[in-house]
């Protein structure tokens, strides 16, 4: 696996571009995404930004051929309490009017989708993260994180998911470095079926 | 000056989005409220509308149309009784006395501001009652004199259909066929003064209602002239009318009220007296004339007498009418055979004593009517309909009393029909800062009916074989939170339809309201009920017998308002449902998003997005929609899919009203939704409605 992407401010709003490859190359499925997000200056001490985000699926298979799909996803985000800030959003919509929900060939992540999370930041040093999705075809999903600057640069980082039955299905634990204009983060995520996988990602602010 | 006109003029298309008549003379007296006066947006639909919807409780139409006509013409605090004042969002009976015993104690309010001097009003109630009170100046009341001074008309017309075809129309099967097309066809016209003139024509076609079965034109023609004033003839009603007395055990028309999160007030019945009949409902009206009087200050005498026909079904051997009453709906031959099938002749009066002081008042009253059916009513032969009503007559008469004294309030009716006697009783306490308690106990024999009654109760349908104890509460904390609930616990004592034994259950809601800015609200909701339902069991020798079964259902619920602006609002929520019968438990789960958008000042869109998920329609979620202006969207969601409607509300020119919506719900893995002759091929079903309104 392994995924690239860029954001770049502007006067008119940020845009940002990306792309992920996931699988060999006998089964890949690679990701190009391209956004927009601004604020909107619509009334005082109400911070409310929009974003747009498009993405290109491409699943390649050896000996089968390839297929592609796009998705556009939009999302809103306000300022609920100067600790408190929420955010929506809504995948895929024209989607919801498809036939058959069985479609293997639309890939998931192409499944009309909710999403509504919380950002609560009681403290300078610590974050707390809620989210909630609801895709057309699954059972709802909640999710929770912790942010916790431990010393310094240093950020420690925990986070669970449910599955349908409420039990976590997904357990994350990992940590942050931030220097500077760059940061390092690594993470280990635990699935039910999956078991253990890690990550390593570096970011550079120019 | 610009963005300020712009304000206002958006403000008043809102306004005219629900309301009947644009409220000119109310805004103008409102004109110097505070900008926060807006707190509950003037198109929407109180909480407790939507809980009464979705108990099949009241009339919520008839609810909308009493909000939008106080919006039009706001009441006046210095004039207006305690009944009057009850009936207001955000007043209830104890600030509706406290105002009362206020004004003969220290004389007329000068503004609503002033309103603040009585010891029990909050800011928070003052803020919700804003757009339904006014204080009528002196330049006004010379206005109220020439009542025909603010003469107001207004036209509307809608139309409403379901895109695609059901089996009804299809023609397949002649009995369950429908007869007219699957359109609704909905005309009224109403011509106000003020509130001392109100007249409404009424005239409706529902879906597969023919314009030519039975009578030329509208399946339903409904109309009403009422006048009221302030001296010895209070009021008058020639049409349709409808009768509130007490608490409405023998004499009484819910509106939108029943169990809601509006714990502390919502089970009290305002006892409005007669008033005009302007929803779009068929049924629970009375037609003919009738006139209260008040001979003395502190005296009201009222008599009215009706005769209507009503939707029967009639025993052809016998001749005798099995079932009286229904929807409203004359769509396939069988539905036509019983249309105004027999004819009700219905006399009654009420009389009533208050007695105004400036430490509180106290309230007696009697209420009655005697009613006389064409055919003899015969209900079929079952265990459970054992005390049903039965035979030619009837007559109900029922003795009322309420009171209230600093934070405190009473009220009790007793009403005897046939040998049977009902009565309910209860008190509260308001004492301060937004507190409130209620409890009301309710006592229906089985043999207790009133067809023209709807006291509090479970049942829908009024006042009869239940008995039970509920308590309500609120109260509010700083930092803009309230917390509100109620809990419920009733019995049945006699059978039930289906429900082969006597029955109980019991019900709760808690609610947290968070308003943290005038902008953001958000509330938590956890409600629970839990009942016997009828059941089969194996009995001795192989027999199956009755039995009952404990069936529960919980919901929970998140929900976010956020305005964004003045010209966007968002709306998120989250809320999923358990239900458990027997071992067999079923679960769903709602999200919702939400937008209203103003894009300039004569457009403004809604739409929404929702997807859900419920294994059963034992676990089905309701969400209330915006609609065209007068009328509200409640589908019950089941299945997997979506459901998304969008809505676009134009205002070319003042007075002028234009509104479309188009809903849709997609259901995945079904290729049929519905039943019988509602039944649609596909797992799409699409909803278009129109409407125009003008106004001058």
């Amino acid at each position: 696996v392994a995924a690239a992407a860029a954001a770049v401010p502007t006067r008119a709003g940020t845009f940002a571009a990306g792309v992920r490859i996931h699988g060999p190359r006998d089964f890949r499925e690679t990701r190009f995404t391209g956004g927009y997000a601004r604020t909107l200056p619509l009334a005082p001490a109400r911070r409310l930004a929009v974003a747009l985000r498009g993405d290109v699926h491409i699943l390649a298979i050896e000996g089968f051929g390839s297929t592609s799909t796009a998705d556009v996803t939009a999302g809103v985000q306000a300022d609920i309490l100067p600790a408190l800030r929420a955010g929506l959003a809504a995948r895929n919509v024209a989607g919801i009017a498809r036939a058959d929900s069985a479609d293997l060939r639309v890939p998931l992540s192409a499944d009309p989708t909710l999403l509504a999370g919380l950002a609560f930041r009681p403290g300078a040093s610590t974050l707390l993260l809620l989210a909630w999705e609801k895709q057309l075809d699954f059972p709802p999903v909640a999710r929770a994180g912790f942010e916790f600057a431990a010393v310094g640069a240093l950020l420690l980082r925990a986070g669970a998911s449910t599955a349908a039955s409420g039990v976590p299905a997904r357990l994350s634990f990992g940590a942050g470095l931030h220097a500077g204009r760059a940061r390092a983060d690594i993470a280990v995520e635990w699935h039910e079926v999956l078991g253990a996988s890690p990550a390593f990602g570096i970011a550079f602010r120019p | 000056v610009t963005r300020r006109s712009t304000i206002a003029r958006w403000g008043t298309a809102a306004i005219i989005a629900l309301a009947a008549l644009r409220p000119a003379a109310g805004q103008a007296q409102i004109g110097a409220a505070p900008p926060d006066s807006s707190a509950m947006p003037m198109d929407e639909v109180p909480a407790a509308i939507e809980a009464a919807g979705e108990d099949g409780v009241g009339d919520p139409e008839e609810e909308l149309a009493h909000l939008a006509s106080l919006r039009a013409n706001p009441i006046d605090v210095n004039t207006a009784g305690v009944d009057e004042l009850a009936s207001v969002p955000g007043i209830g009976h104890v600030l509706a006395g406290a105002i009362v015993a206020d004004r003969v104690r220290a004389g007329a309010f000068r503004s609503l501001a002033d309103l603040r001097r009585v010891p029990l009003i909050t800011t928070e109630a003052l803020a919700t009652m804003r757009p339904y009170v006014t204080v009528l100046d002196i330049a006004s009341g010379a206005r109220r004199r020439r009542p025909l001074h603010d003469l107001r008309i207004s036209v509307m017309a809608r139309i409403a259909s379901r895109l695609e075809v059901a089996e009804g129309y299809r023609g397949a099967d002649s009995a369950r066929s429908y007869r007219g097309s699957p359109v609704r066809a909905l005309t009224r016209l109403r011509v106000t003064s003020g509130r001392a003139l109100v007249a409404t024509l009424t005239m409706e076609k529902d879906p597969g209602e023919a314009f030519s079965d039975g009578r030329v034109g509208y399946d339903h023609v409904s109309g009403v002239v009422a006048l009221s004033r302030g001296g010895a003839l209070r009021r008058v009603v020639v049409g349709d009318f409808v009768a509130d007395f007490g608490q409405g055990l023998a004499l009484g028309r819910a509106g939108g009220m029943g169990k809601s999160a509006d714990a502390t007030r919502s089970p009290l019945r305002a006892g409005r007296g007669l008033r005009p009949f302007t929803s779009g409902g068929e049924t629970s009206y009375l037609r003919g004339a009738g006139v209260t009087i008040a001979p003395l200050a502190f005296l009201e005498l009222s008599g009215f007498a009706s005769r209507r026909r009503l939707d029967a079904t009639i025993d052809s051997v016998s001749g005798a009418a099995t079932s009286v009453g229904g929807d409203g709906l004359h769509r396939t031959p069988a539905e036509l055979a019983r249309r105004g099938a027999v004819r009700e002749s219905l006399a009654g009066g009420a009389a009533a004593v208050h007695l105004v002081g400036g430490r509180g008042d106290v309230r007696v009253g009697i209420a009655g009517y005697g009613a006389v059916l064409d055919a003899p009513l015969v209900p079929p032969a079952r265990p459970d309909t054992r005390f049903l009503p039965a035979g030619r007559s009837t007559s109900v008469i029922a003795v009322h009393g309420d009171g209230r004294m600093g934070p405190f309030h009473a009220f009790a009716e007793v009403a005897r029909a046939g040998e049977s006697s009902a009565a309910v009783a209860g008190a509260g306490a308001a004492p301060g800062s937004g507190s409130e308690i209620l409890v009301l106990a309710r006592l229906y024999p089985a043999g207790f009916a009133s067809a023209h009654g709807s006291g509090f109760a479970e049942r829908s349908g009024g006042a009869g074989n239940e008995r039970g104890l509920y308590v309500g509460a609120r109260t509010a904390a700083p930092g803009g939170w309230t917390f509100a609930g109620y809990v419920d616990a009733y019995r049945f004592p006699w059978l039930r339809f289906n429900v082969p034994r006597p029955s109980s259950g019991s019900e709760a809601l808690l609610r947290v309201d968070f308003e943290p800015r005038r902008w953001i609200r958000l509330h938590a909701q956890v409600r629970a009920e839990s009942r016997e339902a009828g059941a089969q069991s194996a009995g001795p020798a192989g027999a199956v017998v009755g039995a009952l079964t404990r069936t529960t259902r919980r919901s929970r619920r998140l929900h976010v308002e956020f305005d964004a602006s003045r010209s966007l609002r968002l709306r998120t929520r989250l809320e999923s449902t358990v239900a458990v019968q027997g071992d067999i438990r079923h679960s769903g789960v709602l999200a919702f998003q939400d937008i209203r958008l103003a894009l300039t000042r004569t457009i403004r869109l809604d739409a929404r997005l929702a997807l859900f998920e419920a294994d059963d329609f034992s676990a089905r979620l309701y969400q209330l929609e915006n609609d065209v202006a007068g009328a509200f969207t409640l589908p019950a969601l089941h299945g997997r899919g979506s459901r998304a409607y969008a809505m676009i509300t134009v205002g070319p020119v003042a007075g002028l009203t234009l509104q479309g919506r188009l809903a849709a719900t997609f259901l995945e893995d079904i290729v049929r939704q519905g039943s019988g002759a509602d039944a649609v091929e596909g797992h799409r079903t699409r909803d278009v409605t129109l409407q125009v309104r003008w106004q001058f």
